[in-house]
């Protein structure tokens, strides 16, 4: 297995979503990378879509813990996949939520998609852990993926300077390298 | 520099050890990533007191995470502040010997003038006994560069044959 870098994009404090086009469909999986906040000052969660797409074919469940109890929520025929809280406008100064999102066998045309996210942030006091499962429905191959943020579907809301989301391609090469 | 994943160092125990020790991380990924297989000597079945602190700050109770954990039987959440992160329970002296527990630390942009953030994962089971599997997201708020992660054996030390590993994730 080898990790390779495909693209990534940095806010600078002007936009409310990441996107990734023409991904190449040479890899056995993907993983996004990202690190973000929201200037947005009440409750926020990650979304996203895949090839240019709102049709409602996402499914999802989470598990997840605020500190003080553990607790599980799932959705279904949603136009985005719902993922996990991010850290917003509200809590401490330069302080950003981690999650890392696997998208296994996204070139496959005959597999609907199955997405694995971890991710959360800590505050000092307050703080999401979380981690997710996603569906879509659909066979497609991922082309792009789009309207990945941690605002409002869509974008409505701004990521602090500073998010960023970096996306992997993942060999199933079995030559040992290190990775 | 290649961009994706590179080992930056790796070692393997030889002898109980009680911190384990990256110094001298290179500037120059954008992510770090830590896998840990582990156990200690501490006289109990797991050891929940594993940590990890950065650049040597050990005081001022500048770390804390927000946990959800499972025990096989019911899942909860719990966040503590201290001086260093917990990493979760691993197996320890009173576990059938051989069992490590398989710990996974990744540090977004350890090299920014942010606090902190971590994500851990943790898988540690004994024997189809009691088990956990925890999910923490940790800060340290620090915003200085991290340049060494020290590794804490908990209630006992790490025993020989764990195994801690550096990688650096570039873009």
């Amino acid at each position: 297995m080898t990790m390779h870098w495909i693209a990534g994009q940095t806010s600078t404090g002007s936009t409310g979503v990441f996107s990734f086009t023409n991904i190449p469909q040479t890899f056995q999986h993907l993983q996004i990378r990202i690190t973000a906040r929201s200037t947005y000052t009440g409750a926020e969660n990650m979304f996203m879509r895949i090839n240019n797409s709102s049709s409602s074919w996402w499914s999802g469940h989470a598990l997840g813990g605020q500190g003080t109890s553990a607790y599980a929520a799932s959705y279904t025929s949603n136009s985005y996949a719902d993922f996990t809280a991010i850290a917003n406008g509200s809590q401490s100064a330069n302080v950003f939520s981690a999650a890392i999102i696997d998208i296994f066998d996204y070139a496959s045309t005959t597999k609907n998609k199955t997405i694995k996210l971890i991710g959360g942030f800590d505050n000092n006091g307050s703080g999401y852990m979380e981690i997710r499962g996603a569906l879509a429905l659909t066979t497609g191959a991922i082309t792009d993926i789009h309207q990945l943020g941690g605002t409002a579907v869509g974008g409505a809301n701004v990521l602090a300077a500073g998010s960023r989301a970096d996306l992997y391609g993942i060999t199933s090469n079995p030559i040992a390298t290190g990775a | 520099m290649p961009k994706g994943m590179q080992t930056i160092y790796s070692t393997t125990l030889s002898t109980v050890q009680y911190t384990v020790s990256f110094n001298n991380i290179p500037q120059t990924y954008t992510d770090l990533k830590i896998v840990i297989s582990g156990r200690t000597d501490a006289v109990s079945t797991f050891d929940g007191g594993p940590s990890f602190f950065m650049n040597g700050n050990v005081s001022g109770n500048l770390a804390s995470f927000t946990a959800v954990k499972s025990n096989g039987s019911s899942t909860s959440s719990q966040r503590t502040t201290d001086n260093a992160i917990y990493i979760g329970e691993v197996p320890a002296a009173s576990t059938t010997s051989g069992i490590f527990g398989a710990v996974e630390i990744y540090i977004p942009e350890y090299t920014a003038g942010k606090n902190k953030q971590v994500l851990i994962q943790n898988a540690s089971s004994v024997n189809n006994a009691t088990a956990y599997l925890n999910v923490r997201a940790g800060l340290f708020k620090n915003p200085s560069s991290v340049t060494s992660i020290g590794v804490y054996g908990g209630s006992g030390n790490w025993v020989a044959g764990s195994t801690f590993t550096l990688y650096g994730i570039s873009r």
